[in-house]
């Protein structure tokens, strides 16, 4: 009986040693999921066209066909009230960006907006914003000397004041643009080869001198700041830039107010995407206010400031 | 301090209401002292003392103490013990008297009744969601590759899962990893993990007695909000040499116990050590010079504990109890490449350590025959530690040799240094009162960075420590409670419990009540029902997955607010036919202030821990089922557990309510044992279903615009999560077994010891991930996704053997 006993536990051993043995995945159904049309939409008061994106989702273990992620023959509009302002056309040269020009004026603060999105093959997707108030910008200052940084290297300084509306939950962003002039040769009309003097914008500074906890980076290197910490209050933004040798010295600040689902999804969509891949790391949600869509519908007022040194 | 007078209060109202009691009954004697074991002079916890005469009775404490004070008469007193001769002393009380007793082991029953009447009788007890699991017991448990597992048994009750395959966390009543206060001899343990969490640093051949508890919290228990498990290590036998020691797959161990001065003091030893880098490295160093270098890789873990106890006197004892383990990773690699022109030799050296370390020093001391004191002082520390070195140095002949090097080490950990006092004051049979203070300065190392680079070459040499701050702390709490015996139908357990916490510039109070009642009907059936209040000062940041050692205490501060929690329970209990405990209690619980990692942080971060974390609700419920047989040839128990378990977070998942990570619907365990020839041959058996763990995935993939540009020529695809964890992994189950065949020779016993884990082979969840695959198919190459369930462990056998003389 006991060597029997022996014999089977020396079998389990050795059986529990084969290759195969350790290979331990099964295949299992993925999560349902709703075919649902896809959206980006973020909009400010001044700008002069509106574009859109527009794509559809397939789950996670489909094949998705060549080009098969943009919606092309979709109807959409925006309305205020009952009245529809615009209808967005396609873009001809791909198929899933969509645009409207905008008018000035055609956007009013306080006032709410319905984007409506209508697919045979899909549900209709809503979604209702409100334009903010522009900012109050108190001031904005520039030091070039602005000190250094933990590595040593050279900053410059440029604070933005802000006067916060009390009582109400506010959003800001932030975007800090060098301008200098780049000259650049070319030839005219007539075939002459001439120098040309171009404006020319640096994309927005990494601002990764701020001090302030609750500003967070944004699209495009922005900083994402909301009230939260100082409703009804001016507030001071320092933000801190790289100086290069031969940077500019003038320089386009944009202040804008932004929708709560546009700052909540700014947020949120980079978290996701600088979460991708990496392991251990929490899951991301990326807010979105879309009604049977994915995506976001974004609108901002914004305040235009020029610096120089 | 308006709370501090609350519980002083209540205290002299206890005192009082006791005295009073006494002023109008007649003259009254205290009978006291020690309940011990006969041969090895260990102390019996929970042993019951009666006086057949007028049925009044107490249990042993901690320490084995009892007091028992009744009207000047004769008593028949009735000791009891399980595995033990009872005993029956009749005495003529005219005075106090002390009476220590010496309890014989019973040849006949030790091996077949384990552990009757061990403890009070579940009916008997006022306190209610505490279980008491006998280490004889879990020794007899299948375990994974033959380790027995302390806390993996526990996983094994109703009301507690165990997180992932294989791991040996605990998570009780939808509570999490951090809420479970574990105490070895009153000293807070920080990691319970070895090998990365699947398997606990506790050593069972040193191990006495094991309680669990996970509701209903005596006003004496505080400081975390789920549970608090306590684990007493043996004494050492006082007259006697013994051992016991096993050699398994996994580790082998040595306890070795005897008497320092018989009678008086003896002594505990206890070692563990894994062993398979020993036996992996001649094939390891013979691999890397197959590779053309040197090298050693390898992984252990130890254990060590170690306990003196002494007896200056009938009133006075004093216990010193230490342990301390260790894992280790480590991998050292170097080659060289030598020519007529360079000899040049490069080495890696990486690797990971982390342990703990605890120290106790408990006074007893019996200031009269009805109050007895207990005075600890504890040290407790676990660090953790991580080290990457790689240099290159190059030779020219004739020049000096050069070299380059980078080292990178981490550090973090807790220390805490403790006193307690505890008292437990036993006026007469209907209360006994325990009352006592304690104090913890923890100091908290979050981490420490240090780099050292090294170019002879260019004479470099820069080393940089970037830290951040230690950060003390002083935690403190006084209580108060009774076990009021009001009727013997009704019976409670009530009491206070105040505490502060004082980090930098901050201080936080809290008075948590207490209470416990049970109401005998008729037959034996008891009705208990409890209510408690629990905070807890300390969090951890830890990767739920796995049972990391990254995993890092950090205390409350000005931003991070304390954890609490109110739970309610109720509940029905009753013996059946002396054998069969059998409890159904239904429970709800409310947590404020757990705290979850903001979206898309990660424990690998090490920027300020305070910008990583949010704090939110969670709140569980559920039923609870438990049967369990604790005598004869067959014993063992079956529990049910029914519950939700939910967390909420204003920053995650929308504001909206989630299941928790370790929210389980169903769980349902079996465990047997039986003798088939009684002291020869033994089997036992486990059987896990429980629900599947819940995860978060995303459910379809969409094109997004690239956040850092600024415009939709650039996107790319990610998924759709609608909500957190929205996948539930398919269900678990899983039988073990195991069978004992043991031989007693002339002077020792041994077993050998085999076993299966996952008998039937069961691909349980360990995590899901996608695969994607590329086929060629009609020419063309095409994108094949999968979703795929990675599973741990397939069937394990294990053999062991152990011997004790």
């Amino acid at each position: 009986m006991l060597r029997f006993l022996i014999l089977t536990a020396y079998v389990f051993l050795l059986s529990g040693c084969s290759e195969d043995f350790f290979n331990q995945t099964v295949d299992i159904d993925p999560p349902e999921y709703e075919k649902q049309m896809v959206t980006h939409i973020k909009t400010g008061i001044h700008d002069s066209i509106i574009v859109m994106s527009l794509s559809r989702n397939y789950g996670v273990l489909e094949s998705v066909p060549q080009n098969g992620w943009g919606v092309s023959d979709a109807h959409v509009e925006i309305w205020e009230g009952d009245q529809k302002l615009r209808i967005f056309s396609p873009e001809e040269t791909t198929n899933y960006l969509y645009f409207t020009p905008l008018t000035p004026g055609l956007f009013q603060p306080g006032h709410a907006y319905t984007l409506k999105i209508s697919h045979p093959d899909y549900d209709t997707v809503t979604a209702v914003q409100t334009m903010p108030y522009a900012p109050e910008v108190d001031s904005v200052t520039y030091d070039k000397e602005g000190g250094v940084n933990a590595f040593g290297e050279d900053l410059s300084d440029i604070d933005v004041y802000l006067k916060d509306t009390p009582g109400e939950v506010n959003y800001y962003e932030i975007a800090i643009f060098g301008e200098y002039i780049y000259v650049d040769s070319t030839y005219d009309d007539s075939g002459n080869f001439i120098s040309v003097d171009t404006l020319v914008f640096y994309s927005s500074f990494e601002p990764e001198g701020s001090d302030d906890a609750n500003a967070l980076p944004g699209y495009n290197n922005t900083l994402l700041i909301s009230d939260q910490f100082f409703d009804g209050q001016t507030y001071k933004l320092n933000t801190r830039i790289y100086r290069y040798q031969g940077d500019p010295t003038n320089f386009v600040v944009y202040v804008r107010t932004l929708t709560e689902d546009y700052f909540l999804y700014s947020i949120s969509a980079l978290r996701k995407y600088d979460s991708e891949g990496i392991p251990f790391v929490e899951p991301v949600s990326v807010h979105d206010n879309l009604d049977k869509g994915i995506g976001i519908f974004g609108l901002y007022n914004e305040v235009v400031v020029r610096v120089k040194e | 301090m308006k709370t501090i007078n609350l519980s002083l209060v209540l205290l002299c109202f206890l005192c009082l209401k006791s005295n009073l009691t006494a002023q109008t009954t007649p003259q009254k004697f205290t009978v006291s002292g020690y309940l011990s074991d006969a041969s090895s002079g260990e102390r019996l916890i929970g042993a019951t003392v009666i006086d057949k005469r007028s049925g009044q009775g107490t249990v042993s404490n901690t320490f084995g103490f009892y007091s028992l004070t009744l009207p000047a008469d004769t008593l028949q007193l009735f000791f009891n013990y399980i595995g033990y001769q009872s005993q029956v002393k009749t005495i003529t009380m005219q005075s106090n008297t002390t009476l220590n007793i010496l309890l014989e082991q019973s040849a006949l029953i030790k091996e077949v009744e384990i552990v009757a009447d061990k403890y009070e009788r579940i009916e008997e007890r006022a306190q209610m969601s505490r279980i008491d699991v006998p280490i004889e017991q879990i020794k007899r448990v299948p375990a994974l590759m033959g380790e027995t597992d302390v806390l993996r048994v526990l996983q094994l009750l109703p009301g507690v899962s165990g997180g992932g395959e294989g791991q040996s966390g605990i998570y009780v009543r939808g509570g999490g990893p951090d809420q479970n206060l574990i105490l070895l001899d009153g000293v807070p343990v920080y990691n319970a993990s070895h090998l990365f969490g699947f398997f606990s640093v506790f050593n069972a051949d040193a191990i006495k007695d094991v309680s669990l508890t996970k509701g209903g919290f005596p006003a004496r228990y505080g400081g975390r909000l789920s549970s608090v498990i306590e684990i007493n290590m043996k004494e050492g036998n006082e007259n006697e040499f013994h051992g016991e020691g096993s050699i398994g797959i996994v580790a082998s161990k040595l306890t070795l116990e005897g008497p320092i001065q018989k009678g008086r003091s003896s002594f505990l030893v206890s070692a563990r050590r894994t062993y398979i880098d020993v036996i992996a490295r001649p094939i390891i160093k013979n691999s890397f010079a197959t590779d053309g270098g040197e090298g050693v890789s390898g992984y252990y873990f130890y254990d060590i504990n170690a306990k003196v106890n002494h007896r200056f006197s009938d009133k006075d004892r004093l216990y010193l109890s230490f342990y301390t383990g260790k894992d280790k990773f480590y991998l050292n690699f170097s080659e060289s490449d030598e020519t007529p022109s360079e000899k040049y030799t490069f080495n890696f050296d990486t690797g990971l350590g982390w342990g703990n370390l605890t120290g106790a020093v408990r006074w007893n001391h019996i200031l009269t025959p009805k109050l007895f004191a207990n005075t600890t002082f504890t040290y407790s520390r676990y660090n953790f530690n991580t080290r990457n070195g790689l240099g290159e140095t190059s030779e020219l002949p004739g020049e000096v040799p050069q070299r380059s090097s980078y080292l990178l080490e981490y550090f973090s950990g807790i220390d805490d240094i403790g006193l307690k006092l505890d008292f437990d004051y036993m006026p007469n049979p209907a209360h006994l009162i325990k009352f006592g203070a304690n104090t913890i300065q923890h100091q908290f190392h979050p981490g420490k960075f240090y780099t050292r680079v090294v170019e002879t070459e260019s004479k470099i040499d820069v080393s940089t420590t970037l830290q951040q701050p230690d950060v003390g702390a002083f935690e403190f709490a006084t209580y108060v409670e009774d076990d009021w015996k009001v009727t013997s139908r009704l019976r409670l357990n009530y009491g206070l419990h105040f505490s502060g916490f004082v980090p930098e510039g901050k201080s936080y109070f809290s008075l948590q009540p207490r209470a416990n009642a049970r109401y005998l009907f008729n037959k034996g059936w008891a009705l208990k029902g409890a209510f408690s209040t629990m905070r807890q000062y300390i969090h951890l940041l830890t990767n739920e997955t796995i049972g990391l050692p990254t995993d890092l205490w950090l205390p409350t501060t000005s931003t991070v607010k304390p954890q609490d929690s109110w739970q309610a329970a109720l509940g029905v209990a009753k013996t059946f036919a002396k054998n069969y405990e059998f409890s159904v209690e239904a429970y709800y619980k409310e947590m404020d202030n757990v705290i979850a990692f903001k979206e898309g942080a990660s424990v690998f971060q090490f920027d300020n821990w305070q910008n990583r974390v949010v704090q939110g609700e969670g709140t569980a419920y559920g039923f609870e089922f438990f049967i369990q047989k604790k005598k004869g040839r067959f014993s063992g128990w079956v529990g049910y557990t029914l519950s939700w378990a939910w967390r909420e977070f204003e920053e995650l998942n929308f504001g909206n309510k989630y299941p928790y990570k370790y929210d389980r619907r169903h769980d349902f365990e079996i465990v047997g044992t039986y003798d088939i020839i009684p002291e020869r041959i033994r089997v036992s058996a486990t059987w896990v279903y429980a629900t599947g763990n819940v995860a978060t995935f995303g459910t379809s993939r969409y094109q997004s615009p690239e956040p850092y540009q600024n415009n939709f020529s650039y996107t790319f695809v990610t998924t759709h999560t609608p909500e957190r964890n929205n996948l539930r992994y398919p269900s678990y189950n899983r039988l073990d077994f195991g069978v004992d065949f043991i031989k007693k020779k002339k002077y020792w016993t041994r077993t050998w010891s085999f076993g299966g884990y996952n008998a039937y082979n069961r691909n349980n969840p360990f995590f899901l991930f996608l695969q994607n695959d590329v086929e060629y198919v009609d020419g063309a190459y095409v994108e094949k996704s999968s979703l795929r369930q990675a599973s741990l462990f397939p069937f394990i056998p294990y053999v062991a053997y152990s011997f004790k003389f």
